[in-house]
C-alpha cells in the first residue's frame, strides 16, 4: 500500500549516528583555543626533548660568551658564566615537563581509585576515606612539600620531588573523581551489572571507571599545569630541583636577581612555564567543553 | 544554625588533630635537626649532641614527642626549637599577624574584582569583555605566583628609580623607622607596603574565582527560575540584582574557603619575593634546620587557618541558602 | 471583534555553529478571549519555541519573522522594557519543572509577591495578603502558613501550584501552560490540572496548553493545534482531531494513546523514527521518512495546511482526502 519508490529520500532526513569518541574528537576539534594549546604544546615538548639533541650547546657546556643578551648564537642569551640560556631553558623545561607528568600520573591514578572506591562503597568507609581528603587538603601543600623536600628524602632526585607533589595533589582529584561516581552510582547501568552478579572490583574497573573517565582526563589534565607550578614553587624556594641539575622553576629562581640587568634569563624560563600551563589549561578546558558540553544560551 | 556550627566544628576537631600528627611527623621524620652538630669540623663534642637530643626530647618516639608536644601547645607552650633561644610561640604570634594581613587582604580584592569580572563577563557572554577577561584569567593562572611578584617588584623599582622617589614599597612588611612613627603614619606604612604583595598574591585566585563566578552565573542565568521571574514581567535589572546575582554568589562562599591553604602557601612565596618577615620566613627557617617544634606549630596554625575559614564558610552557606539550614 | 492573540506566519530561526536551526516554521493561529487551545507535538516541534516568542523571551540570537499581535497590537520589535510591562499582567507563562521554576533561597509568598509588585504599586503586606488569596485560589492548603514556605519544603504538585498562582497573580488576559502535568506524577496531574481551572475561572483568561499528551488536551482545551517540525500540520476543534483526524502524524499520536473506549483495538500503535532534524531541512514533507502512506509527491512538495471538510479543520497533508475514516491500525500496521 504504501510508495516505495519515495523511500531512499528517506535517509536524507536522518542523523548519522556517531560514537561517543568521535562525538568528543568533534568537540574538542571545534574548541580553537584548545586545539591551537595542543598544537603549541607539541612544540615546546619538541622543543625540550628533540631541541637537545640539535643544539650545539648541552646545558652544562661553558662558553666564552659572558653575559650575553639574546643573538643568533646564542637566541636566548647567555648567564654570567657563558651557559648557553637556551639549552639550559631545554634541560629545565624537560625536567619540569617530566615533573609535572609524573605529579599528574601520581595523583590522578591514587585519587581516582579513592575516589570511585569511597563513592562506591559509601558509608562508613566513604566517610573515613574523606575524613583523610580532608585531613591531606588542610595543610598548605607547598608548605608540606617544602618541609619534606628541604631534608633531600630521596636525594633531591626529580622523582622524589614528584612523589611528594604527587602525595599531596591526589586528594582534589579524589573529591572530583568521588562525586562522578555518587551520581554514576544511582544510574541504571550498575543496578544492572550489580543485578548480574558482578564483582565491585569489577563494577569499578569496567563500569565505573570508563564512564567516569572524561571527568578524570580533564582533572588529569588540570592536575599537569598545577604540578608544573608546583615544581617550580618549590624550586624557586631552594627545596625542589638541586643544580647541577636544573628546571624551569631553579633557572628563574637563581636568575631573580637578573631581572632588571639581564632579563633574558629570567624571562624566557619564565615564559615557558606560563606557555605550559597556559597551553594545558586550555587543553584542559577544551576537554571538559568536549566531554560535558551545555550548550545553552541565555536571553539578555 | 548554633547547633549546626558547633556539629561543623565537632567535626573538624579530629580532622584537625590528624593532620597536626601527620605534619609533626613528617617533618619529624624526614630530617635530623642535630645533622649539621654531628658533620661539624672539628666533630663537636658527644655530651653536646646528648644535650642536645634531650633538650630536643629526640630520644623519645614519634608518639611521645607529638603528645608533649600538642600537650604544650594547648598549655601555650610551643617547645624547644633547634635555635636554643628562639621562642616558638612569640614568634609564630607575631609573624600570623604579618602574614594573615596580607592573606585577608588579598583574599578581599581578589573576591571584590572575581565577583565584577565574573558578573560581568557572564552577562555579557561572548563580548570582547568575556573574551578579554576569561583571556587574562587563563594567563594569570598559568603564571606561578613569585614570577608575577618579580615582574611587579621589578617594574615598582624601575618606576621608583625613574620617578627619584619611592613610591612603590619593594622590601620589608614595614620600614626601617616604623615604630617612631605615629599612629597614622604606621597605618600609612603598613598599607603601602602590602600594595604589591596583595596584587600579586590576589592575581591567582582572582583569575581562579572570577572563572567560578562566571560559571556559577551562567548557570543561575540559564535557569529554569530565572525564566519564570522574567516571565512574571520583572525587568531584566531586577531580575538580575534580586534572582540572579543572590543566588550565583552562594557557590563562591565554598571556593573562597576551600582555596585558604593554596592562598597560605602563595604568601608563603611572596613574601620570600618581597622580604617579608612572616610566616614565609619562619617557615623556611623551620624548615631548614629541620625543626620539628617550629614547623609544626605553623602548619598546625594553618590547620586552624583552613578549618576555620570553611567552618565560616559553611555557616554563611547556611545562612544563604535555606536548602541547608532546614537539613 | 479582534482575537486575544494572533499569531501570523511566525518564523524563528537559531543560528547555530552547525548552521541555523529554523526552530519555527510559518506558523499562524488565533487564540481568542477565554478561549483555551492546546498545541500539540513532540519535542523539538517548536511548540514551546512559538511561546517563548509571544512572551519575548528568546535569545538575543533567535532570528524571528512574522507577526505577534495582542489585542491588535505588534508584540515583535518591542523593547524588552516594554514587554516585560506585558508579561504577567498581560500574558502569564507556567512552564514545564516545578522543580526547578522557584528561586531555591526565596519564601513562595516572596515569588509570589513579586509579581504582583511588578505590575502594581501597592505596600508589600498587601501583595503577601494577595499571596495568601491566591494560594487558597489554586488549592494550597494553610495558605497563610505555606506563604512562609522555601521552595524545598514543598511537593512537585504544591510547586507546581505555586507557580499557577504566580501566573494569575496579576488577572492575566492569556494564560501560556508549557507542559505543565509533564514533570508530575500521573496522580498529581489531576489536582493540578483542576488548579489550572480554578485559576483560569478567577481570572477568565484564555489558557494556550502546550503538550505531548493528547489525554490533558481532550478535557481542557476547545480547539487543538498539531505541530510537527516547526509547522502546524493539523488544526481543528478537540472533537474534529480526535474523530475525524487527516494527518498521519495526527493519527499516529492518536494510535499511541491508550483508549479505553475502543476496547476492540488490541495494542499500542507507536509511530517509528523520530523527528527530522530542523538543521537543513531537505524539501518535501518533514514527516516523510516516518510515514507509511508515502508517495513521490510528498518529497517533492511540502504540503500547506489546507481546508478539510470545513474551514476551520485544516490539515498540512496530500492525501488528507484519503484519510477520512481512515484508522491508526490501518495507517501505521
Amino acid at each position: 500500500m504504501s510508495d516505495t519508490a519515495a523511500r531512499p529520500t528517506a535517509e536524507t532526513f536522518t542523523v548519522r549516528e556517531r560514537t561517543q569518541s568521535q562525538l568528543v574528537l568533534r568537540r574538542f576539534l571545534r574548541h580553537r583555543a584548545a586545539v591551537t594549546s595542543l598544537v603549541l604544546f607539541v612544540v615546546v615538548a619538541l622543543f625540550a626533548y628533540v631541541g637537545p639533541l640539535l643544539w650545539k650547546y648541552s646545558y652544562t657546556d661553558i662558553t666564552d660568551d659572558l653575559s650575553q643578551p639574546p643573538s643568533l648564537g646564542h637566541p636566548f642569551g647567555t648567564d654570567l658564566i657563558g651557559h648557553d640560556t637556551m639549552a639550559q631553558v631545554m634541560r629545565g623545561t624537560q625536567q619540569s615537563l617530566k615533573i609535572a607528568l609524573a605529579i599528574a600520573l601520581i595523583g590522578t591514578v591514587l585519587g581516582a581509585l579513592w575516589g570511585a572506591i569511597a563513592g562506591l562503597y559509601r558509608g562508613k568507609l566513604d566517610f573515613l576515606m574523606m575524613r583523610i581528603v580532608d585531613v591531606v587538603l588542610t595543610l598548605p601543600t607547598i608548605a608540606v612539600a617544602a618541609a619534606v623536600a628541604a631534608q633531600g628524602v630521596g636525594g633531591s632526585q626529580w622523582w622524589s620531588i614528584a612523589v611528594i607533589l604527587g602525595a599531596l595533589t591526589w586528594p582534589y582529584v579524589s573529591r572530583v573523581v568521588r562525586g562522578v561516581v555518587l551520581s554514576l552510582r544511582e544510574q541504571e547501568f550498575i543496578e544492572a551489572a550489580r543485578a548480574l552478579g558482578a564483582g565491585n572490583a569489577r563494577i569499578i574497573l569496567r563500569h565505573l571507571l570508563p564512564n567516569a573517565l572524561g571527568a578524570i582526563i580533564v582533572v588529569a589534565t588540570l592536575t599537569i599545569a598545577t604540578g608544573i607550578l608546583g615544581e617550580a614553587a618549590l624550586s624557586f624556594l631552594g627545596v625542589g630541583v638541586q643544580a647541577p641539575d636544573t628546571s624551569l622553576g631553579l633557572l628563574v629562581s637563581i636568575n631573580r636577581d637578573a631581572v632588571n640587568t639581564r632579563p633574558w634569563l629570567f624571562y624566557f624560563p619564565g615564559l615557558l612555564i606560563i606557555l605550559i600551563a597556559l597551553t594545558i589549561n586550555f587543553v584542559g578546558d577544551g576537554l571538559r567543553d568536549a566531554f560535558d558540553p551545555k550548550q545553552t544560551r541565555v536571553r539578555q | 544554625m548554633f547547633a549546626y556550627v558547633v556539629r561543623r566544628l565537632a567535626a573538624a576537631i579530629p580532622v584537625l588533630l590528624v593532620a597536626s600528627f601527620l605534619a609533626y611527623a613528617l617533618v619529624a621524620l624526614s630530617g635530623d635537626p642535630l645533622e649539621p652538630l654531628k658533620l661539624r669540623n672539628p666533630p663537636a663534642p658527644p655530651r653536646t649532641i646528648e644535650l642536645e637530643t634531650q633538650r630536643l626530647g629526640l630520644d623519645h618516639n614519634i608518639f611521645v614527642r607529638y603528645w608533649d608536644w600538642l600537650w604544650g601547645v594547648l598549655h601555650g607552650d610551643f617547645g624547644q626549637s633547634v635555635q636554643s633561644n628562639y621562642n616558638i610561640g612569640a614568634n609564630l604570634g607575631r609573624s600570623a599577624t604579618v602574614t594573615l594581613r596580607l592573606v585577608l587582604v588579598a583574599m578581599l580584592l581578589a573576591l571584590v574584582l572575581a565577583i565584577l569580572t565574573g558578573v560581568l563577563s557572564a552577562v555579557r557572554q561572548y563580548s570582547r569583555f568575556d573574551y578579554a577577561t576569561t583571556f587574562a584569567g587563563f594567563v594569570f593562572l598559568a603564571m606561578p605566583s613569585f614570577w608575577i611578584a618579580i615582574v611587579l617588584k621589578d617594574l615598582a623599582v624601575r618606576y621608583n628609580r625613574a620617578s627619584g622617589t619611592t613610591v612603590f614599597y619593594t622590601i620589608g612588611e614595614t620600614s626601617q623607622n616604623y615604630e617612631s612613627l605615629s599612629a597614622a603614619g604606621k597605618f600609612a606604612d603598613v598599607a603601602g607596603h602590602l600594595v604589591l604583595p596583595t596584587i600579586a598574591l590576589a592575581l591567582i585566585s582572582y583569575a581562579a574565582w572570577s572563572r567560578y563566578q562566571r560559571a556559577a552565573m551562567l548557570e543561575v542565568l540559564n535557569s529554569d527560575y530565572v525564566r519564570l521571574a522574567r516571565a512574571k514581567g520583572l525587568t531584566w535589572r531586577k531580575v538580575l540584582v534580586k534572582h540572579v546575582l543572590r543566588t550565583a554568589l552562594i557557590p563562591l562562599v565554598t571556593v573562597t574557603a576551600l582555596d585558604i591553604a593554596a592562598i597560605l602557601g602563595g604568601a608563603v612565596i611572596t613574601e620570600t619575593v618581597f622580604n617579608w618577615n612572616g610566616l614565609g620566613r619562619m617557615l623556611l627557617n623551620g624548615v631548614a634546620r629541620a625543626d620539628t617544634n617550629a614547623v609544626a606549630a605553623w602548619l598546625l596554625l594553618a590547620g586552624l587557618v583552613v578549618i576555620a575559614f570553611n567552618v565560616i564558610a559553611d555557616s554563611l552557606y547556611a545562612v544563604l541558602d535555606p536548602r541547608i539550614r532546614h537539613e | 471583534m479582534t482575537a486575544l492573540l494572533e499569531v501570523d506566519d511566525l518564523t524563528v530561526a537559531f543560528p547555530t555553529e552547525d548552521g541555523v536551526v529554523q526552530a519555527v516554521r510559518g506558523v499562524s493561529y488565533q487564540v481568542n478571549r477565554g478561549d483555551a487551545v492546546g498545541i500539540v507535538g513532540e519535542s523539538g516541534s517548536g511548540k514551546s519555541v512559538t511561546s517563548m516568542a509571544v512572551m519575548g523571551l528568546l535569545p538575543r540570537s533567535a532570528r524571528i519573522t512574522g507577526s505577534i499581535r495582542l489585542m491588535g497590537e505588534e508584540l515583535l520589535g518591542r523593547s524588552d522594557a516594554e514587554m516585560s510591562k506585558i508579561r504577567g499582567s498581560k500574558v502569564a507563562m507556567i512552564f514545564q519543572d516545578p522543580l526547578t521554576s522557584l528561586n531555591p533561597v526565596y519564601t513562595v509568598g516572596t515569588q509570589i509577591a513579586e509579581a504582583v509588585l511588578a505590575h502594581k504599586d501597592v505596600p508589600k503586606s498587601r501583595a503577601m495578603k494577595r499571596a495568601v488569596e491566591l494560594l487558597d485560589i489554586v488549592g494550597i492548603p494553610n495558605p497563610s502558613l505555606r506563604v512562609n514556605s522555601y521552595p524545598h519544603e514543598l511537593s512537585g504538585g504544591m510547586r507546581q501550584r505555586i507557580v499557577i498562582a504566580i501566573a494569575m497573580a496579576n488577572d492575566p488576559d492569556l494564560i501560556i501552560a508549557d507542559e505543565p502535568t509533564t514533570a508530575l506524577d500521573v496522580t498529581v496531574q489531576a489536582q493540578v490540572l483542576e488548579a489550572l481551572e480554578a485559576a483560569r475561572k478567577a481570572t477568565g483568561a484564555a489558557l494556550v496548553l502546550i503538550t505531548h499528551d493528547l489525554g490533558v488536551i481532550a478535557g481542557h482545551t476547545d480547539r487543538v493545534n498539531v505541530m510537527y517540525a516547526g509547522k502546524l500540520v493539523e488544526t481543528g476543534s478537540v472533537d474534529e482531531i480526535f474523530y475525524e483526524p487527516r494527518m498521519p502524524y495526527t493519527l499516529g499520536l492518536l494510535g499511541s494513546l491508550p483508549r479505553i473506549d475502543e476496547s476492540g483495538r488490541p495494542r499500542l500503535i507507536p509511530i517509528t523514527g523520530s523527528p527530522p532534524s530542523l538543521l537543513n531541512l531537505p524539501s518535501g514533507c518533514p514527516f516523510l521518512p516516518r510515514c507509511p502512506k508515502a508517495r513521490d509527491r510528498c518529497a517533492e512538495v511540502e504540503p500547506e495546511l489546507t481546508a478539510t471538510t470545513n474551514p476551520r479543520h485544516l490539515a498540512a497533508c496530500h492525501f488528507h482526502t484519503e484519510l477520512a475514516t481512515a484508522t491508526a491500525e490501518e495507517v501505521f500496521a
